[in-house]
């Protein structure tokens, strides 16, 4: 009789890995990158909205944006999430408040129903800094971090940033005045810290616990700082110089507030619109950011490992380009309007399974179910079946 | 570019105690001539209609309604008929006061908080206008220009200062010969008995009784319109005057006594909220500590430190800021007066800027709770914020009934527990939570006594031995960092612009010392800051014990100096690093 199970469970094992059933080994689900032990759930979710209209088939083209398709290979990557949104604002308004309500994108209005950011920061009782929204645009376009929603609302908001970042922002003015830094050459960085460790070690018994001046921790985040203020912060010439903004200050954003939540909204795609090629070369740019955040990540013990991120695109463009060499959104029919949804990191359960429909207002509480928010307002559900039950 | 806006105050908050005399109005002089159409119709009225109009045309745009375009107005109908809305908004007693002009006024230069932003700072060419605007130009005569060589003179008490308005001038060239002169005192130490002898001389002269700043003002008339005053502020120091030094060579710090160096700094970065510049540190180091203690207790700069980081703890600065005339005369009444904790922190939390950043609702009774109290907000305070928010009166314990979020704060700011909660955080400046437990009651009960015992209790702290030999080194803090870091890198205080800019940027990175050291590399780099080639240095040594005594106030050990001396002569080193390694350590982000 074992004779025969032995087998018996060995042609089982071949057929379900070849069907992609099986279960794969945990650290896959976290990135073959990370080292640190997985989690059952994140404790911090990094959520990128590619705005402006991506073909989902191009987030899983290696050739294109081998990041994500390594990440897609690595994680889960959710196919015919119907969209359904007439435009980028819209889309980002379904993902972020969980609801399908028809908005006046051409205003820019704050959602009435609470977003994403409001939840996680009233659910887990977070301080501002906890909860961010970075942009590629300001102005009105940061009116998608909170509602106006009387419970929720301002009280709630996360703290946002977009173009020069959420440091060398403020700054600007005095920027001006004093001019930027130029980039510190790596060797300075060791004999800078030598020096601050040589007078550390003379006042030592004087010191405050408190301050961490010098240490490594606080040499981490002067490094981002410099990096999001440096000379260099000012060559933006690539394919999607606001797309590039966004990710440093995303970059800014994880080294110094290690935040439960970061939502970076993108935009660049819709260059789309006049041009193919630029498109092309816009998702390759996008890829190199996302893979910046990602070793960002995965450079911070405290983020790695516990770090799970959401791609997603809020809409779907023509399947080819037009003969202008255009790529123009997707015709009006639901199957076209279908996006896709990257997940990658800790909470993805191991055997998932992937029930339809699926619509992009299910993120919201999806993200909620897996850092442990309620989202009460939302009508979208939750992916159970493809993250860890709770 | 003529600076001839309500700037006064920034002027005034220079320097050692002085007491404001009056107010801006000068009662002896006519007012200006009303608005004029015309001047209007030529200079300013393509400007409101590019920046006003968009809001203040129709619905929505606060008190100011401009007309409504119709057809059957032409372009000068619709002008004049515009002139006439914005004429209620100027203030023709004080002109640089009036609404029209704060409200697109920059913050940073006096302006008032506006929903649409500001429009204009003092360096832009249509501030001079709209200021002559107000100030009743006409197409035919321009307001008259006052002119000093220098703003700022320097003199020892009982020198005779002569301050020269001969350089004033009247803008249309027409009227010079009837150029006529106005000069009011606006402020004096506490102790001087000083008053203009000739206010109508074209050169005023006076003999300063004692050390401290004084404040005159000088308004220039040709016969038709009178300009905006312009502020001069004379320092009378008693103090030792020091030769003047290559900014980045050696200060001289070398010879000073350590012993008076380490009290001298404590006392400046506790108390003025900045380390001492080189100058300062060699004037007052020798000084008795009694005598230190109650000259820095004098001064309008301890209240102008003092006043700042509160309402910057407050959250009032920027589009925030104080705008209450008492809240704005609160750093110079602090030393004259000698105001206790208490009376501070209510002044500024009366401020209408408090209500505006902490509107009603959850952010008030979070502000209440935290900013004043010293505590998190109760679950009953919550409910009594949002109740307050929609109108309703509530009823808190102790508290009793209360009406209105402006009634809360009131009710509040009466108790004993807010008394004792700004008494602590006044005392935690100068000493540990837990000496500062111990003597709160103390201070308490010197306040009850009067302004003079307070004095004492102060001065008492302050020259106590255990307070100055302290060993164990207290963080910074935000405020007090980067005015520090100014004093040793750039030689000079930071404006209110820059403090607005550098805090609001150091605490979205939420208050960290990293954040300190990305500022300090800007500084380094801006080319502002005096830094020496190693090749200037002749003796590196010296250099370098300069610098540590300059920024930490102590001298370095030797495996210090065997360290630094390495990086300093570095290919890849340099005194930069140095620098940077000295203002980037743990040591320095202490006091």
């Amino acid at each position: 009789m074992m004779r025969l199970r032995t087998p018996l469970a060995c042609c089982l094992l071949a057929a379900l890995v070849v069907l992609g059933a099986a279960p794969r080994p945990s650290h896959a689900r976290g990135g073959a990158k990370t080292k640190a032990k997985v989690a059952a759930f994140p404790e911090h979710v990094v959520l990128v909205i590619l705005g402006g209209g991506v073909r989902p088939a191009d987030l899983r083209d290696a050739s294109l944006m081998p990041t994500l398709a390594a990440m897609a290979e690595e994680g889960e990557y959710v196919t015919k999430v119907a969209s359904g949104a007439r435009d980028a604002y819209s889309a980002s308004a379904r993902i972020l408040t969980g609801r399908d309500e028809s908005i006046d994108a051409a205003a820019k209005p704050r959602p009435a129903w609470p977003t994403l950011c409001e939840y996680a920061r009233a659910g887990l009782k977070l301080p501002e800094t906890k909860t961010w929204f970075v942009s590629f645009e300001g102005g009105d376009r940061l009116h998608l971090a909170h509602s106006e929603h009387a419970e929720y609302g301002a009280v709630r908001a996360p703290a946002e940033t977009y173009g020069a970042g959420p440091f060398a922002q403020p700054l600007e003015r005095f920027l001006e005045v004093l001019g930027r830094p130029l980039p510190q050459d790596p060797a300075a960085w060791a004999k800078v810290r030598r020096l601050r460790n040589v007078s550390r070690e003379a006042v030592r018994v004087w010191l405050p616990a408190e301050v961490d001046a010098g240490l490594p921790r606080a040499e981490r985040i002067e490094r981002a700082l410099l990096r999001e203020l440096d000379r260099k912060a000012l060559l933006n010439r690539g394919p999607n110089p606001r797309d590039e903004q966004a990710f440093r200050a995303a970059l800014t954003v994880l080294a110094v507030h290690r935040p439960v939540l970061t939502v970076v909204q993108l935009g660049e795609a819709e260059q789309a619109q006049a041009s193919y090629e630029a498109y092309r070369k816009v998702l390759a740019a996008t890829d190199g950011g996302i893979a910046r955040l990602r070793q960002a990540v995965d450079d911070d013990p405290a983020l790695a490992g516990k770090t799970t991120f959401v791609l997603v695109a809020g809409r779907s463009r023509a399947a080819e380009p037009d003969d202008a060499g255009r790529l123009p959104e997707a015709p009006a029919q639901a199957k076209d309007k279908s996006t896709g949804v990257l997940l990658h990191g800790p909470g993805l359960a191991r055997r998932p399974r992937h029930k339809a429909p699926r619509s992009l207002e299910d993120l919201c509480p999806t993200i909620g179910h897996l850092l442990g928010f309620e989202t009460p307002h939302a009508t979208g559900s939750a992916w159970v079946g493809l993250v860890n039950p709770r | 570019m003529r600076r001839r806006s309500a700037l006064l105050l920034a002027a005034l908050l220079l320097g050692p105690a002085l007491v404001a005399l009056a107010g801006p109005k000068d009662r002896f002089l006519p007012p200006p001539p009303p608005p004029d159409p015309d001047f209007y119709t030529k200079h300013v009225a393509s400007w409101i209609d590019e920046h006003c109009a968009s809001c203040h045309r129709g619905e929505g745009g606060g008190a100011l309604r401009l007309v409504e375009s119709t057809g059957t107005r032409t372009e000068a109908q619709r002008r004049r008929a515009d002139f006439d809305r914005i004429v209620p908004f100027v203030n023709r007693k004080v002109p640089w006061e009036s609404r029209l002009f704060l409200k697109i006024l920059d913050a940073g230069d006096g302006g008032d908080p506006h929903v649409g932003g500001s429009f204009v700072t003092s360096d832009d060419e249509m501030h001079d206008t709209l200021l002559d605007f107000v100030s009743g130009a006409t197409l035919a005569n321009l307001p008259p220009e006052v002119w000093f060589e220098k703003s700022e003179i320097r003199a020892k008490p009982g020198d005779e200062v002569v301050i020269d308005g001969r350089g004033s001038y009247d803008r249309d060239r027409d009227d010079m010969e009837k150029l006529g002169y106005w000069w009011s005192l606006y402020a004096r130490p506490a102790e001087s008995r000083v008053i203009v002898d000739d206010r109508r001389a074209s050169r005023l002269t006076f003999k300063p009784d004692t050390g401290g700043t004084y404040v005159f003002t000088l308004r220039v008339g040709d016969g038709k319109v009178w300009s905006a005053p312009r502020a001069v502020t004379v320092e009378v120091f008693a103090s030792v005057q020091v030769e003047k030094r290559d900014p980045g060579g050696i200060s001289g710090l070398e010879n000073a006594d350590m012993q008076g160096l380490a009290r001298l700094r404590r006392l400046y970065l506790d108390v003025l909220g900045r380390s001492p510049t080189p100058a300062e540190a060699i004037a007052e180091e020798r000084q008795g500590v009694r005598a230190l203690v109650k000259n820095i207790l004098l001064r309008a700069e301890m209240g102008r430190a003092w006043v700042e980081e509160t309402s910057i703890r407050f959250g009032l600065f920027g589009d925030t800021r104080p705008v209450s005339d008492e809240a704005i005369s609160l750093a110079l009444r602090v030393p004259s007066e000698n105001l206790p904790p208490h009376v501070v922190e209510r002044t500024l939390a009366l401020d209408p800027s408090f209500l505006r950043r902490h509107p009603a609702g959850r952010p008030l009774a979070d502000a209440i709770a935290r900013l004043l109290l010293g505590r998190e907000p109760t679950e009953a305070e919550d409910r009594a914020a949002i109740a307050l928010a929609e109108g309703s009166p509530v009823e808190l314990p102790e508290l009793g009934a209360i009406e209105s979020p402006r009634d809360w704060l009131l009710k509040v700011m009466d108790t004993r527990a807010f008394r004792r909660a700004a008494m602590l955080r006044r005392l935690r400046r100068f000493l540990d939570s837990g000496d500062a437990g111990k003597h709160v009651g103390r201070a308490l009960v010197a306040v009850e006594e009067g302004h003079q015992s307070w004095r004492a209790f102060l001065e008492g702290l302050l020259t106590d031995r255990a307070y100055l030999e302290r060993k164990r080194l207290r963080p910074k803090g935000t405020v007090t960092f980067l005015r520090s870091l100014f004093i040793d890198l750039l030689e000079r205080k930071p404006t209110d612009r820059e403090m607005t800019a550098l805090v609001r940027a150091v605490r979205a990175m939420g208050d960290d010392t990293a954040a300190f050291a990305a500022v300090v590399r800007i500084m380094i780099d801006s080319g502002q800051a005096p830094i020496p080639l190693l090749v200037d240095i002749y003796d590196l040594p010296r250099w370098l014990k300069d610098r540590f005594l300059r920024y930490l106030g102590r001298m370095p050990s030797k495996t210090e100096l065997q360290e630094y001396g390495k990086v300093a002569q570095d290919p890849e080193g340099g005194p930069e690093l140095i620098i940077q390694a000295l203002l980037t350590g743990a040591e320095y982000a202490c006091r």
